[in-house]
């Protein structure tokens, strides 16, 4: 049975999102419930922290693409933060490394964002 | 019987005819007991003509369209797995041959005998897919474990080398909507479908994830048949690519089973209501699994 940790706090404009656990197919489904919310709530600016996640599967990755789509098309963009090396890997693997802009640490991603 | 089959999809019929190819592939038992079985509990007349007769029939009446074509395929069918019938590949044959004229010919796939057929194969087929889900898990599973670094750092570098042809996708991606929308004016549905599916499944890339929607796009049109189309289209895609996976399982490929998760990610976005959402995710956790298990991340980074 996989888990993930949610959490959402408001950082100035920046909505920051942190995630730990794990986002496969079983939970997916639910985050991306909970960021869609995020969004409709009028965020333009999403941060994933997803310093704490022990795995993400193509499901997952599949939930960041249609909400940077969905926010783009809002005048917003999603980013994300603080990517593990084990998370790195998969995103590289998976082709999908380049998508998205990443920052190193949280604290670098509320700088520049 | 008892199932709740209620209407035949393309994406349904396009899973038939792979699980139709598929145990005829693993051996005469499964055949014997998830195809000619299951058939031979369709009707207990069994027709006085003979096998040739029968297909004979069969063209002469999908050459005129005949009303007579959907019970004519359930007596060559029929007729195939009785028990004075020698060569029993006959009735995978037909069973696939039946199965592809339903995407074909409307009023076949209206059939009451088209119904009658899918629903008599439901549970069978349901039973052979999964056991033959846990088959390929096991396989999996075992490829994996034999993979060396090399093959894993291989697999990155084919993954970043991507991309590098921009100019020159642009330009295919362009030839093929022209394709598409002659397609779409020939209103043709089933050039529609072959044309959409393969382009799609072309230029969907994790690297640009919005691609394809291009060709989508050529679909869009407020009427419900157009958006029944692309759903079709899209579960048509999902079975396509978990059919693949399998392939290149069954196959060791792991470039191509990767190259195909990446394609359902990009394509499907999560959504757990496309055909074998969980399958897929199970393949992709026992792969990652494995690059855990041997360590393979530390030696890689």
């Amino acid at each position: 049975m996989a888990v993930l940790q949610y959490s959402s706090t408001k950082k100035g404009d920046i909505t920051v999102i942190q995630i730990g656990g794990s986002l496969d197919a079983e939970t997916a489904p639910k985050f991306a419930e909970k960021l869609q919310g995020e969004i409709n709530k009028g965020s333009k600016k999403l941060l994933c922290d997803i310093h704490q996640l022990n795995y993400i599967a193509s499901a997952g990755l599949g939930v960041f693409i249609s909400m940077n789509a969905l926010i783009r098309k809002k005048g917003g963009e999603l980013r994300l933060s603080s990517m593990n090396a084990k998370t790195r890997k998969i995103f590289t693997l998976l082709g999908f490394i380049n998508l998205f802009v990443v920052y190193g640490t949280m604290k670098e991603a509320l700088e520049k964002f | 019987m008892c199932n709740d089959i209620t209407g035949i999809s393309v994406s349904l019929i396009d899973n038939y005819i792979r699980i139709i190819q598929s145990i005829a592939e693993s051996g005469r038992d499964n055949y014997q007991q998830y195809l000619i079985q299951p058939l031979s509990c369709w009707s207990s007349k069994i027709p006085g003509e003979s096998m040739e007769t029968l297909l004979s029939m069969i063209k002469v009446d999908e050459n005129k369209l005949s009303s007579r074509l959907p019970f004519v395929y359930k007596m060559a069918i029929v007729k195939s797995v009785a028990p004075d019938q020698f060569d029993l590949s006959i009735s995978g044959k037909i069973s696939k041959r039946f199965l592809r004229q339903m995407k074909e010919i409307p009023s076949l796939l209206a059939s009451n005998e088209a119904m009658e057929f899918i629903k008599l194969l439901d549970k069978p087929f349901k039973e052979y897919s999964e056991i033959e889900f846990r088959k390929m898990n096991m396989q999996f599973e075992k490829e994996m474990s034999e993979a060396e670094i090399v093959e894993v750092e291989n697999l990155l570098k084919i993954m970043e080398g991507k991309e590098k042809h921009n100019a020159k996708i642009e330009e295919e991606l362009i030839a093929t909507l022209v394709r598409i929308e002659q397609a779409v004016c020939s209103g043709e549905r089933e050039v529609i479908r072959k044309e959409v599916i393969s382009a799609i499944l072309k230029f969907s890339d994790p690297a640009a994830p919005d691609r394809h929607l291009r060709i989508l796009e050529v679909l869009d049109s407020p009427s419900n048949t157009e958006r029944l189309l692309k759903k079709e289209i899209m579960d048509a895609i999902a079975v396509h690519i978990y059919q693949n996976t399998l392939q290149s399982i069954r196959n060791g490929k792991l470039d191509a089973t990767l190259k195909y998760i990446s394609k359902y990610a990009v394509l499907f976005r999560g959504n757990p209501s496309t055909p074998h959402f969980y399958e897929v995710d199970m393949f992709e956790k026992k792969f990652f699994e494995i690059i855990e298990k041997k360590n393979l991340w530390d030696s890689i980074l």
